[in-house]
């Protein structure tokens, strides 16, 4: 069988690279430098059980941060932050990665 | 402490049949969770799309269900795929048996599944062949279990399993040997022991299922068999294993001891929901849920590819816990469709006090031979089915790579995740990573419910807001429509629309578009990716369609290999192009890329000023940009986008009246579209990443426009429906619907 890929990113990310972080920081939807899609890339290939994903509190208005559970679970919270802005919940996520990936808290 | 964010949706219906005509009834069935009442009404969707910077959600009311508040009730749905055993009572009696199978198991270890049983689980009465949690064959009979301990079951090989009771001895014994011999793990393995006679129960009228067992739930069964099974036996009297394996390898032939009580041979009525006792005995039985069949046995040797033409090596069915074809909810109330209700998309709303409340779609169109327009708007029900209740987001690692932003989650999709139950769509995989190749509306379908999802249907109604604004009639036809009643189901109109994204398409569907525009028809294919995959309805299971993925085109699964023709039709899956019929020789464009995280605008091309085409760009300014707006990612080109290719089929006489431009980086060339894969196919350095808008003319006064852009749909509404994409889309469809159009070429 042809298993689609799982957990297959292997990019490393360079923890010293905060140009990029900034990069995103400014411009949360692109477009990116190669680099920064590299990096991008990397981050939201993470395998599918555990991924961040923006739980929909008011259409349009507010998303708080969830991870992806196996089937049949309910979406669990990562923390009780409620976001009115989009682009806002996209960099927290990003901060959340950045640690995840580099062990490193992202503060700029 | 974790903190679930479990979907808060209590309430969820769908219909009998989506598709309604005036004097028909519709069916609703509706299952609450906690709410004691609730109030219907119908009415007719202008714009599903609750987006506030969109045409605006409308719905116009059409009716009310009367007679007071509903009444609220739960009603589960039962997935898991078995067949049963009609006529299980000439199965009864047997002191002395056998029973063998071939197994090809895909989640051995996870979960005790059944693969033969007779088993009363009140009385626990009967018995049951299965895998343990360890994954190691089981028989249990009555109290008693006998385990083939120490060998669990290798996942995606073939096993035969053979067990066999002696009542008279009180003895059992249960067996399982690997096919081929893998060292290094055991070659054969055996256990008897003693059983509890009374529990066998011979004479109790227990139905005889495979790939699951009886339950005492309402669902009738439960314990199921992931993976395939092949010609399940039942043999009088105390046979070996080696009697057992000599005849189900020798495809149900050879036999020198005992008799066959019955066989079952899979490889016969494959496009059925029939399984047939070759036995002699006629205990035939049906198949629950709707399994894969058409995969290939245990002896598929690669000679043949098609099922139709080696029926003999495809004896087996695969069967899935997650299955479900209909959810066999009761009715809660009824609505039938007034003689003079205006054709269109409906929905019935519910209301409870709680606030809680569900939209369920449906189609009302005109009964067969009757219009009320010259112009129809497909309602493209293929693709919706395809969609239908989609796990992409919660399954699939690629998606957010995809959409290069992080998944939102809406409160359906919640309820998806968490609620299995409802089923998958031919997007997914089922738990034991086989691709899900049956879709069916006997459920709820939350992708189409106004929210967040504005796939396909949302994202269509923009449309029907944009003929609103111009006030142009129309009726609807489903594509379900099109497959049963062919080019009938066209032929009055003067023009038709496809919408955003008619990716799938049966042969019906397709002969049924071509002989329209041949003979005059005109049709507007105003999306993107259409007529992209091969699919079949069935005309014995209504609400449900197949599409097989092949080993090419934008394939969310690949099909195994040898399992590429579908149940319904025999017919080849996968794309149209490689079947012969790329989407360019239907409407001159056809699929190349996608370009989700942001669209783009389209150019004129020097052809399209050309007096032959002056039609299609009255009241635009020569060197306008078309399209750089819109309510997806910003553009008229966009999300998926269409070709223009003569080698590919694009009509001799078809002419590109535009092209997208400035596509970057974005687009992402499909592959079907390269044969070796390298580093320059994206927007930036290949010029097959565009979008095409195509005109040509067909016989007899007939013409095709084609947009190949699934955001050209939602980009209409902007700037209050006075932008060049609705001007240029009015300015077709006006001339396709004059009497005498003409494409210019004639004069
Ligand atoms: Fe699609």
């Amino acid at each position: 069988m042809f298993r689609y890929w799982e957990d297959t990113a292997i990019y490393p990310i360079d923890p010293e690279r905060l140009d990029l972080a900034r990069e995103f920081r400014s411009c949360i939807r692109g477009p990116h430098s190669e680099d920064l899609r590299f990096l991008l890339h990397r981050m939201r290939a993470t395998q599918i059980r555990g991924k961040y994903a923006l739980v929909i509190v008011k259409p349009f208005k507010e998303w708080r941060i969830g991870r992806i559970t196996e089937r049949n679970q309910p979406i669990e919270a990562v923390d009780d932050r409620i976001f009115d802005n989009l682009d806002e919940a996209e960099w927290a996520v990003f901060k959340l990665r950045w640690k995840d990936l580099t062990g490193q808290d992202l503060n700029l | 402490m974790t903190e679930n964010l479990s979907s808060k949706i209590r309430m969820l219906g769908y219909c009998d049949d989506w598709r309604a005509s005036p004097g028909s009834t519709l069916n609703f069935k509706v299952s609450c969770d906690g709410i004691e009442s609730y109030r219907a009404r119908i009415g007719r969707v202008v714009c599903a799309d609750l987006d506030p910077a969109g045409p605006g959600f409308r719905i116009d009311p059409v009716d009310d269900i009367g007679g007071g508040p509903l009444r609220g009730r739960f009603q589960p749905a039962y997935p898991g795929s078995y067949a049963r055993i009609e006529d299980s009572g000439k199965l009864l009696g047997m002191r002395r048996f056998s029973a063998a199978a071939l197994v090809w198991p895909t989640l051995p270890g996870q979960g005790r599944q059944t693969i033969l049983s007779r088993w009363d689980d009140a009385s626990e009465c009967g018995w049951r062949l299965e895998l343990n949690d360890a994954g190691e064959l089981s028989l249990r009979v009555g109290k008693s279990e006998c385990v083939a301990s120490g060998s669990p079951m290798i996942r995606r090989q073939w096993h035969v399993v053979f067990a066999s009771i002696d009542l008279d001895s009180g003895e059992f014994e249960v067996a399982q040997r690997p096919l081929r011999e893998i060292p290094g793990t055991v070659e054969a393995s055996f256990a008897a022991g003693e059983l509890d006679r009374s529990a066998l129960a011979p004479d109790m009228p227990i139905p005889f299922l495979i790939a699951a067992c009886g339950s005492r739930t309402l669902a009738g069964a439960e314990r199921f068999f992931e993976g395939k099974i092949e010609r399940p036996s039942v043999f009088e009297g105390v046979v070996s294993l080696e009697i057992a394996e000599k005849f189900l390898l020798s495809g149900g032939r050879f036999i020198d001891s005992g008799g066959i009580r019955a066989s079952w041979d899979f490889a016969l009525q494959i496009d059925s929901t029939r399984i047939v006792d070759v036995s002699g005995n006629d205990i035939h039985g049906r198949v629950v849920n709707m399994p894969t069949r058409a995969v290939t046995g245990h002896n598929w040797n690669s000679s043949s590819l098609d099922w139709r033409s080696a029926p003999n090596q495809y004896g087996a069915i695969h069967f899935h816990a997650d299955d479900i074809y209909d959810c066999e909810w009761e009715t809660d109330f009824a609505w039938t469709v007034p003689a003079d209700a205006r054709s269109g998309y409906y929905a019935a709303l519910l209301e409870a006090d709680s606030g809680d409340s569900d939209y369920i779609p449906f189609f009302v169109r005109p009964n067969p031979g009757e219009r009320s327009a010259d112009l129809a708007v497909i309602a493209c029900t293929a693709t919706y089915l395809a969609y239908a209740n989609t796990h992409v987001k919660v399954d699939m690692v690629g998606s957010e790579v995809m959409s290069e932003c992080v998944n939102q989650l809406s409160q359906y999709e919640l309820y998806l995740h968490e609620h299995r139950e409802l089923g998958h769509s031919t997007y997914d995989y089922h738990r034991d990573g086989s691709g899900v190749c049956y879709s069916s509306r006997l459920r709820p379908v939350l992708t189409m419910r106004p929210g967040p999802y504005t796939f396909n249907y949302i994202n269509d109604t923009h449309l029907l807001a944009w003929l609103d604004h111009i006030d142009q009639p129309y009726d609807v036809i489903t594509d379900e429509d099109i497959d049963s009643r062919g080019v009938d189901a066209l032929s009055g109109y003067r023009t038709i629309i496809t919408l955003s994204h008619p990716e799938y398409t049966s042969t019906k569907m397709w002969d049924a578009f071509d002989t329209y525009q041949r003979n005059g028809g005109r049709h507007l294919y105003l999306g993107g990716n259409g007529f992209y995959w091969r699919v079949a309805f069935h005309d014995e299971f209504p609400g449900v369609m197949e599409c097989r993925k092949g080993k090419t085109g934008v394939r969310a699964w690949e099909g195994e290999p040898g399992e590429g023709h579908m149940q319904f039709s025999g017919e080849p899956g996968g794309l149209w192009r490689t079947c012969g019929r790329p989407p360019q020789s239907l409407v001159g464009v056809g699929y190349s890329s996608t370009m989700f995280a942001r669209s783009t605008y389209f150019r004129r091309t020097e052809a399209s000023y050309s007096q032959r085409f002056a039609f299609a760009f009255e009241g635009v300014d020569p060197d306008e940009v078309i399209g750089d707006f819109g309510r997806r990612g910003g553009g008229a080109a966009g999300i998926e986008i269409d070709r223009w290719d003569p080698d590919l089929g694009s009509p001799p006489n078809s002419v590109v009246l535009a092209s997208s431009e400035n596509v970057g980086i974005d687009g992402i060339l499909s592959c079907e579209e390269y044969t070796i894969a390298t580093r320059a196919t994206d927007g930036l350095q290949h010029g097959f990443v565009r979008a095409d808008m195509v005109f040509f003319e067909t016989p007899n006064s007939g013409a095709v426009f084609s947009v190949g852009s699934i955001t050209w749909v939602t980009s209409l509404s902007h700037n209050g429906f006075e932008n060049n994409v609705a001007r240029i889309t009015e300015n077709v469809l006006r001339h396709f619907l004059a009497t005498r159009p003409s494409g210019g070429s004639e004069g």
